[in-house]
């Protein structure tokens, strides 16, 4: 697994790409929880972009919880994006689409950041 | 070897109330004038939740293997109903030999003892095996004054408590059987039955996370190539790693993981929320069979079952 950032506006991107399981989930934790801190205290909000990631077990939805409960605390909410069909239905079937913000595609996503990291992202894209 | 559920609740015995019922003969009923033809036909297409019920008795779970003695694991609401057929099956006045296996001595797990009648009847033989050292106090302390007009003194059976060791492994009742620790609040204890080359494992009350290998290694020792696990699925993942966490309950999807790991044939839903209703499990059911296939890769199918009081599976 690989994992990626970037910053547009006030929103800043995990791209993960790969499998997220029992080999990979500590460290897609680690890198969630250094760029919670880093968002923490500042009005940066997390979106992590899902859309090269072909399969999540529960232990990388965890990480994603671990996540949540160390960012909600503290106003920094995470998004989730561009979800593929087989991680939406892992999302159902675990009921995290209830506990986090799905969006079907990236630019809605940042939109519901806020129109500057949209507009961010429009112009790089 | 056969697996019978006479309890399959979670935490607390639970019933339909008569609005639940209503609207499940609503739904059954307009499902089968819609399905037309013959009735009967009809209502057997009907899913589960609506020709049936998962039932509300707490843990109870009878492992047949064609002895004479009972092995019955948990002592919960369903262990009533485990009484009125032993009793029906045999008669008052036949003694029998009954080893209870005990995961843990929460009271949802020992609940159905003071109503289990062959305690009530001379002659009959309880022996109650665990690990806790708790174990005895457990039983007497529930039907001490003034919470049962019954004392434990009063019960005509010899009972006898047998302590046993995690990961010792035992001869009883004609059955190779090992005891494993869990996890959760106090300690709750697993158990792995053989016979003749069959295995079933009884996992209860246990929260898996599978974030630390060793541990899970562990499970997959107990685990590995059962015919059957019958494991405590309660919660979703969401719940299990959120609102419940540390609650000592896994979900489904872990139990879908842990059992394809250890090359387990049927993993049999256990140990329902209370708060879901027959639709809601068969939902859950339904999407923790989707999940197997999603998560299986290269490995061979996992059966999966959700347990409901009355069933009975042969391995």
């Amino acid at each position: 697994m690989k994992v990626t950032t970037a910053t547009y506006g006030d929103a800043i991107v995990v791209r993960a790409e790969g499998r997220i399981d029992q080999s990979s989930a500590g460290d897609f934790q680690k890198e969630l929880s250094g760029l919670v801190d880093a968002a923490i205290g500042t009005e940066k909000q997390i979106v992590v972009d899902l859309s090269k990631v072909d399969y999540i077990s529960s232990v990388g939805l965890r990480a994603l919880m671990v996540a949540n409960k160390q960012a909600k605390p503290k106003g920094v909410t995470i998004r989730i994006a561009s979800m593929q069909e087989v991680v939406k239905e892992v999302f159902t079937i675990s009921h995290f689409d209830k506990v986090f913000p799905t969006f079907d595609e990236m630019p809605k996503a940042l939109q519901a950041v806020s129109a500057l990291a949209a507009a961010a992202y429009t112009d790089e894209d | 070897m056969r697996i019978r559920f006479w309890g399959t609740r979670g935490s607390i015995p639970t019933s339909m109330n008569a609005d639940n019922l209503r609207e499940k003969i609503g739904a059954a009923v307009k499902a089968v004038i819609e399905a037309g033809g013959d009735p009967d036909s009809a209502i057997d297409a009907l899913p589960f939740n609506m020709r049936g019920t998962y039932g509300g008795e707490s843990s109870c779970v009878q492992i047949e293997t064609g002895g004479d003695e009972y092995v019955v694991c948990d002592m919960g609401s369903g262990a009533r109903r485990l009484a009125l057929h032993a009793l029906g099956k045999h008669g008052p006045g036949a003694p029998q030999v009954y080893n209870i296996f005990q995961s843990h001595v929460h009271w949802d797990h020992i609940m159905g003892f003071p109503f289990f009648i062959p305690a009530f009847i001379p002659g009959n033989v309880i022996r109650i095996h665990g690990c806790h050292d708790v174990l005895e106090m457990a039983y007497r302390r529930q039907q001490d004054n003034p919470s049962f007009p019954v004392p434990f003194e009063f019960l005509g059976a010899t009972i006898e408590f047998v302590k046993l060791e995690p990961e010792q492994t035992y001869e009883i009742a004609g059955m190779t059987v090992t005891p494993f620790r869990q996890l959760h609040a106090g300690d709750s204890y697993g158990y792995r039955f053989e016979k003749d080359g069959k295995v079933a494992v009884y996992s209860t009350d246990s929260e898996h996370k599978l974030e630390d290998q060793e541990e899970t290694d562990y499970f997959l020792r107990y685990f590995r190539d059962a015919d059957a696990v019958v494991f405590d699925t309660m919660y979703s993942l969401a719940d299990a790693t959120s609102l419940k966490e540390d609650w000592g309950h896994s979900s489904n999807m872990v139990a879908v993981e842990l059992c394809q790991m250890a090359h387990v044939k049927t993993l049999c839903m256990f140990h329902h929320e209370p708060v879901y209703s027959d639709a809601q499990i068969d939902q859950v059911l339904s999407e923790t069979r989707r999940f197997e296939e999603i998560s299986r890769g290269d490995g061979a199918p996992l059966t999966v079952i959700a347990s409901y009081d009355g069933l009975e599976i042969d391995l």
